[in-house]
């Protein structure tokens, strides 16, 4: 299993510094066009960190077979957090080409912005980015470090702490992503608002973690420890828990659309008419057949489930119409009329995945792939006891 | 009335793995018209008895479907054909509106078609079973385990059944009566 780790870690590095080089030589040609998308190439890899901390912290809670397969993926997903955070520098260094609400004589002109001003400011703006990532990453720090602690076997009150610590780093979680999504994405159209956004941002994220780590499971199942204690039962948890995320990330975006559709003010329906607009409405249909009706079709059967071959092709569809939900969230923004992909739409997301999947199968193999030592689980994977 | 003259047969075992190995003897003999009764549930006997895939998943399914068409063409029925009224300038159809209870339809008659189907499929309601035909069946909520060939099996024969069942070495092999 190490040397698949050592083969995409490597791959990784040559596409992401590919990557990276092509970026920073695009920033001279396409400079008019450089920090929308190096917003869009950065907001799908950072909604995986994100939802791989939330993995993190939801297992440390509730303790399921699932999570414990997933346990060191997710640590290593939310390791890359403070990577991600050194990442985020350009979107600040560009703030003035992607948010309106930088230029003062938009602000000036609108009552609505003149309002918001208070929270959409500069530096606040920062600070506050500053702060979610400074928390992000101790939190995930704290618990890879304890977890590590417990792989030596000697501290059985670390499973205890681990539990106790996630509980109020999920309400803190909750609330900051949900800012930092109002900050990054939904204050692109600043004078747009809807409250559902955060908790979409959140699901998206878990979802997008997930079906990243049911790849990563399904290609490393055949290799011990994991073909040792994996299950059919591990593969219809996880299975459930993607079509639930597929379910609840429907609900919640049908749920906005209905709100605003119902108002239909101009307020706020400028959002989706730009997103429905010649072009933007394939994209919106494709979401809606691909994000939701396709994975939630099969995912319906249970032999569908059971098979971590048949999920990997399910969380790999899943994965890519995360690029695209993301895509049709963001680009809008700044294409009111027409979908026109440019090529750095394309550079942006491979170079800064490359870097991301270098880093996370680094730190994957630099620990024992299965936590050992863990209380709650016994040797084929499943509840001994539970602790409290 | 041409029932078989008895249910089944009926072996009873002492501890779990037992009646496990047995089942999966049975099944690979080629019985399939059988039971397994044990005190807690066992997730393994689904296999070891070759249950195979029902049809109830499919019947739930299309209680589904019926109840999102229902649910939709409800209410395009009362707010376009029957009684149309224009509400905010909105067009009549307006689906987007329809889609909760059409979720919810979708819902409430997959659940009812899960609950009745599952009670049909099962032949309930019968008042009374031939297993308690049995005198020692009440140990299955207590600690012991049976495992049943029925007659209804086309490979059942009464002696054959019987030797095959001793073979497994039961605590008992009782007739079950109809």
């Amino acid at each position: 299993m190490q040397e698949y780790f050592k083969k995409i870690e490597n791959r990784s590095v040559k596409i992401g510094g590919a990557g990276l080089a092509a970026l920073a030589v695009s920033y001279f040609v396409w400079g008019e066009h450089f920090y929308r998308s190096y917003l869009f190439g950065y907001l799908p890899w950072a909604m995986l960190t994100l939802g791989c901390l939330a993995i993190l912290l939801l297992h440390h809670l509730v303790s399921g077979a699932w999570g414990h397969v997933l346990q060191r993926m997710s640590e290593s997903g939310s390791r890359i957090l403070a990577v991600m955070g050194l990442l985020f520098i350009p979107v600040l260094i560009g703030m003035r080409d992607l948010y309106p609400w930088t230029d003062d004589a938009v602000v000036e002109a609108s009552h609505v912005l003149h309002e918001k001003a208070g929270y959409l400011d500069a530096v606040f703006f920062i600070a506050r980015s500053v702060l979610y990532f400074a928390l992000w990453t101790a939190m995930a720090t704290l618990l890879r470090r304890w977890s590590s602690k417990q792989d030596d076997g000697t501290d059985r009150s670390l499973t205890r702490r681990m539990k106790i610590f996630s509980g109020p780093s999920m309400v803190l979680f909750v609330i900051t992503a949900s800012l930092a999504s109002v900050d990054w994405m939904m204050s692109l159209e600043p004078e747009w608002y809807s409250t559902i956004y955060g908790m979409s941002f959140i699901v998206g994220s878990v979802l997008t973690a997930l079906a990243f780590c049911i790849m990563v499971l399904s290609k490393v199942s055949g290799h011990r420890p994991y073909s040792d204690i994996l299950t059919s039962r591990h593969a219809h948890h996880l299975g459930n828990l993607l079509f639930a995320f597929t379910i609840l990330w429907a609900y919640l975006a049908f749920s906005q659309y209905l709100i605003i559709w119902s108002g239909n003010l101009p307020e706020d329906n400028f959002w989706y008419l730009r997103r429905t607009g010649p072009g933007w409405n394939v994209v919106a249909v494709l979401l809606l057949i691909g994000h939701f009706f396709v994975p939630f079709f099969i995912l319906l059967s249970r032999r569908s489930k059971k098979e971590l071959k048949k999920l990997y092709v399910i969380a790999g569809l899943i994965f890519v119409m995360r690029f695209v939900d993301i895509y049709w969230l963001v680009a809008p923004a700044f294409d009111h009329e027409s979908v026109s992909i440019h090529p750095l739409d394309v550079i942006a997301p491979v170079a800064i995945g490359g870097v991301w999947v270098a880093l996370f199968m680094r730190y994957l193999g630099q620990v024992p792939i299965l936590p050992l030592h863990d209380p709650r689980f016994g040797e084929d994977g499943f509840h001994i006891h539970d602790i409290d | 009335m041409n029932a078989p003259p008895i249910y089944g047969l009926m072996a009873e075992f002492d501890a779990p793995e037992d009646i496990l190995a047995a089942a999966e003897s049975a099944r690979r003999k080629g019985y399939r018209e059988m039971d397994a009764y044990t005190p807690f549930p066992m997730e393994e006997l689904t296999d070891a008895l070759g249950i195979r895939h029902t049809t109830l998943s499919l019947f739930v399914l299309c209680c589904g479907i019926a109840g999102g068409l229902i649910g939709f063409f409800m209410q395009y029925f009362t707010s376009v054909i029957d009684y149309p009224v224009n509400i905010g300038g909105k067009p009549l159809n307006s689906w987007p509106q329809f889609i909760p209870i059409t979720f919810e339809m979708t819902i409430l008659f997959a659940a009812i078609g899960a609950v009745v189907g599952m009670i049909f499929r099962n032949g309930l309601p019968r008042p009374v079973h031939p297993v308690f035909n049995v005198d020692r069946f009440e140990l299955a909520t207590r600690d012991k385990f049976f495992l049943c060939i029925e007659a209804s099996d086309p490979l059942f024969d009464r002696d054959a059944t019987e030797a095959f069942l001793k073979s497994l070495e039961p605590s008992h092999v009782t007739v079950v009566e109809n």
